[in-house]
């Protein structure tokens, strides 16, 4: 299993995801550099070239460079990736709500264990379909509501398409939770203890630490894409439920296979949640055929409590109706 | 001449009222303070602790504040726009009403937004609503709606205490301490009564009276948009603005008749406040519920026929008498039925009974705001699933129902202490000869 994970990392940086990898690591590799023999350079004006995070082949002196800030400020959260758009494509077939995706998250992010900006759904429309287990992320909506109600452009679209929400701003009117229709949104409504992060340390790409009369969500972890990595949710599935890509590129990846994103919505008949809406999600699900675990599995090693939130879906009922007349 | 010789007789009868008060008045007083303190104790445990101390979680994250705040506002509407008719219209039996329905607007202009500010998690950060203001946002359009028909409403009220002033100025027989003489000379701002000042005053109340119908529909509208602007259930109407305009309208007149009732019953108005006029509001409030019920009617109807995914459950939730179910029937049906079955045979009509009905509809108002905002977000798009069962289900905590509480009691008390301060019916001393002004 580890073994496996370390493949899954390795296949990730060829990916090159987020487009700062170039750039960080060449950064890093002479970051390192210059710490074991700083002196060496002193004086020196030996130029070096690096790629900036538009893409541009720049020379620097050598001498001037330090390893980059690794917290992205305030100011910079609002500029997206350039020539990014980011996109999520669910495959249901595959899902059996190990729930890891919610776990990673919540350790990622440092969430208490009952906040869940992942979260796992016993969807069943009606009596007579079938039920599906329904990961569900923010959605980064292009037509976000929650950014069109925020009073104070605390929550904002970036041109990579993801929507965060600045903690430092957010004057809790909650209006953005209201105007949400896939109830995304999660407010802080006391002092949140589980934070280690530093306050100073704030950056609304991790959202973290979370503060009391503050709102948060899924980020689609803005800091992981930078280095090239997947979204913790996606890199954490067992199953490889979560692709995670971009639009631009055309091309999605789940850790272990990488199919071009037009194809695979094509071919698998991809739609979005609840379309007649006209928020326009950034998420894509493929529907729930070919199922690769019968349902139930979903529901094993779960606790009561977890099990008691599906007690309104029928297929619940009736499962604790045949039990109870055996 | 002074101008309160004019109106010796009237102003003797009305003294007693600004000079002194009753044991029974300081009891009520005293009891209306009690609770107000007992929601600032509320506000200051809820800012201390956070919003885990109301009834709010992630899925219905606004509650009673709002509920509240639409109240509130909905009288402050009907009030504003009672007062600026009868300005403008001016018939001969307007004066009893006028400054009552002005007062009642102004206070709930200013209790409900205060809700608002309960409601609003970082109460530290408010003036990034100024500093950062996003123009796309209706809380935005509210803010800036509600502050300039708070200032315009304020200063119409103003404008037609002015001669108030001069009279309880001028008067010298009238036992008050030399501090409240004062501010009553302040007040006055030196107005004598000349034509020229009157006729002032007479234009630019015209002018406030003309901005203040328009402003108030626009306020009004403006906060139905808080829901009707989103997609959720029960709230994505395109008549929201119209519906809430037309309910507060009913809710609000219902309130004026209780308020009136209230101060011909305990300050003894009799004399002033007549059948008349309650037969009068009695008419309006039977035209308003027809337009309610017809409005509420093409809402919820439309709504079932067309069973939506998403309206369908909200309306099983509104119609499921183990829940909300009564309460649906109390404030659409109820409330719409009662002023048109007590109120349409001239027989039965009667002070009492049009105050009766009265209470029934402005109780009806207020439910309709809680069935407006809780059980929507009880019906979210995608299923609630949450163990935990304060998470799917609103119940209002201590906090909020001291807040409400404490709204309702400051409201009475405004009233009151208003009716301390200045002559509450203008028609009893001030004469105002008509003044002819043009436009």
């Amino acid at each position: 299993m580890e073994e496996k994970d370390e493949n899954k990392g390795s296949r990730r940086n060829f990916l090159k995801l987020g487009l700062g990898v170039g750039v960080t690591s060449i950064l890093a590799a002479t970051s390192a550099s210059l710490l074991t023999s700083n002196k060496a350079f002193a004086g020196n004006s030996e130029k070096i070239k690096v790629l900036t995070q538009d893409g541009k082949l720049v020379e620097v002196n050598k001498a001037d460079l330090v390893p980059a800030d690794q917290i992205v400020s305030r100011e910079d959260s609002h500029k997206g990736l350039p020539n990014r758009k980011f996109a999520m494509v669910i495959d249901l077939g595959k899902c059996k709500n190990a729930r890891k995706c919610i776990e990673a998250c919540q350790e990622g992010h440092q969430l208490p264990k009952e906040q869940e900006w992942m979260r796992v759904f016993l969807m069943q429309d009606t009596e007579k379909t079938a039920p599906y287990w329904f990961p569900r992320p923010c959605f980064h909506c292009d037509n976000p509501l929650c950014v069109s109600v925020c009073p104070v452009g605390a929550t904002y679209k970036r041109s990579d398409g993801i929507v965060l929400v600045d903690n430092e701003r957010c004057i809790g009117c909650k209006f953005c939770m209201t105007a949400c229709p896939f109830s995304a949104r999660q407010f802080h409504w006391k002092e949140p203890t589980t934070y280690t992060v530093p306050e100073e340390k704030y950056s609304p790409e991790t959202n973290m630490p979370g503060r009391e009369g503050t709102v948060g969500k899924c980020v689609f972890c803005p800091d992981k894409l930078r280095k090239g990595e997947l979204p913790r949710c996606a890199s954490a599935c067992p199953m490889g439920v979560i692709y995670f890509g971009d639009i631009i590129e055309d091309t999605v990846t789940n850790g272990d296979e990488t199919i071009r994103f037009s194809e695979l919505i094509k071919n698998r008949a991809g739609y979005r949640q609840f379309e007649e809406l006209g928020t326009e999600p950034s998420v894509y699900y493929l529907p729930p055929v070919d199922r690769q675990f019968p349902l139930e599995r979903g529901l094993d090693g779960l606790d009561e409590q977890q099990i008691k939130k599906y007690d309104n879906v029928p297929y619940i009922k009736n499962l604790k109706e045949t039990k109870d007349g055996i | 001449m002074k101008i309160a010789q004019k109106n010796l007789d009237n102003l003797k009868k009305f003294a007693p009222f600004l000079e002194s008060t009753t044991t029974m008045g300081w009891i009520w007083i005293a009891f209306l303070v009690l609770i107000i303190f007992s929601g600032f104790a509320a506000i200051t445990y809820q800012i201390s602790e956070g919003q885990i101390v109301t009834g709010m979680r992630d899925y219905v994250s606004w509650s009673l504040y709002k509920v509240n705040f639409i109240f509130f506002m909905g009288v402050g509407l009907a009030g504003a726009l009672t007062s600026s008719v009868l300005h403008l219209v001016n018939p001969s039996w307007k004066k009893p009403l006028v400054r009552i329905s002005e007062l009642m607007a102004i206070f709930s202009l200013i209790i409900g937004p205060v809700y608002i500010l309960c409601d609003v998690g970082r109460l530290d950060r408010l003036a990034n609503v100024f500093i950062y203001a996003r123009l796309a946002s209706p809380i935005t359009w509210d803010v800036i709606a509600i502050l300039m028909e708070l200032i315009v409403c304020i200063v119409f009220l103003y404008l037609g205490l002015i001669h108030n002033f001069a009279i309880l100025r001028d008067y010298d027989q009238l036992k008050v301490s030399k501090f409240r003489k004062r501010l009553y000379r302040f007040m006055a701002i030196n107005y004598e009564n000349t034509p020229e000042q009157k006729k002032h005053i007479t234009w630019s109340q015209n002018v406030l009276a003309v901005m203040v119908i328009p402003m108030g529909i626009i306020v009004y509208s403006v906060i139905a948009w808080l829901f009707g602007m989103t997609k959720q259930a029960g709230w994505d109407s395109t008549i929201f603005g119209p519906y809430f305009v037309i309910a507060a309208s009913f809710g609000g007149i219902a309130a004026l008749i209780i308020v009136l009732a209230s101060f011909r019953k305990f300050f003894r108005f009799e004399e002033y406040i007549t059948f008349k006029h309650f037969n009068i509001l009695a008419n309006t409030l039977l035209i308003l519920a027809f337009f309610y019920g017809y409005l509420s009617f093409s809402e919820y109807f439309s709504k079932w026929y067309g069973f939506g995914t998403f309206n369908t459950e909200l309306i099983n939730r509104l119609f499921d008498f183990s829940g909300y179910g009564p309460w649906f029937v109390y404030a659409n049906f109820i409330a719409m039925l009662a002023p048109m079955l007590i109120l349409a045979v001239p027989k039965w009509r009667t002070i009492t009974s049009i105050t009766l009905s009265a209470i029934i509809v402005v109780t009806a108002f207020w439910v309709k705001c809680y069935l407006i905002i809780i059980p929507t977000l009880e019906s979210q798009h995608l299923p609630i699933q949450d163990s935990r069962l304060e998470w799917i289900h609103y119940t209002p905590s201590l906090v909020e129902i001291a807040l409400t509480m404490a709204g309702f009691a400051t409201f009475c008390l405004f009233l009151t202490l208003a009716a301390k301060f200045v002559t509450v019916l203008p028609s009893s001393i001030d004469i105002e000869e008509p003044v002819d002004t043009k436009l």
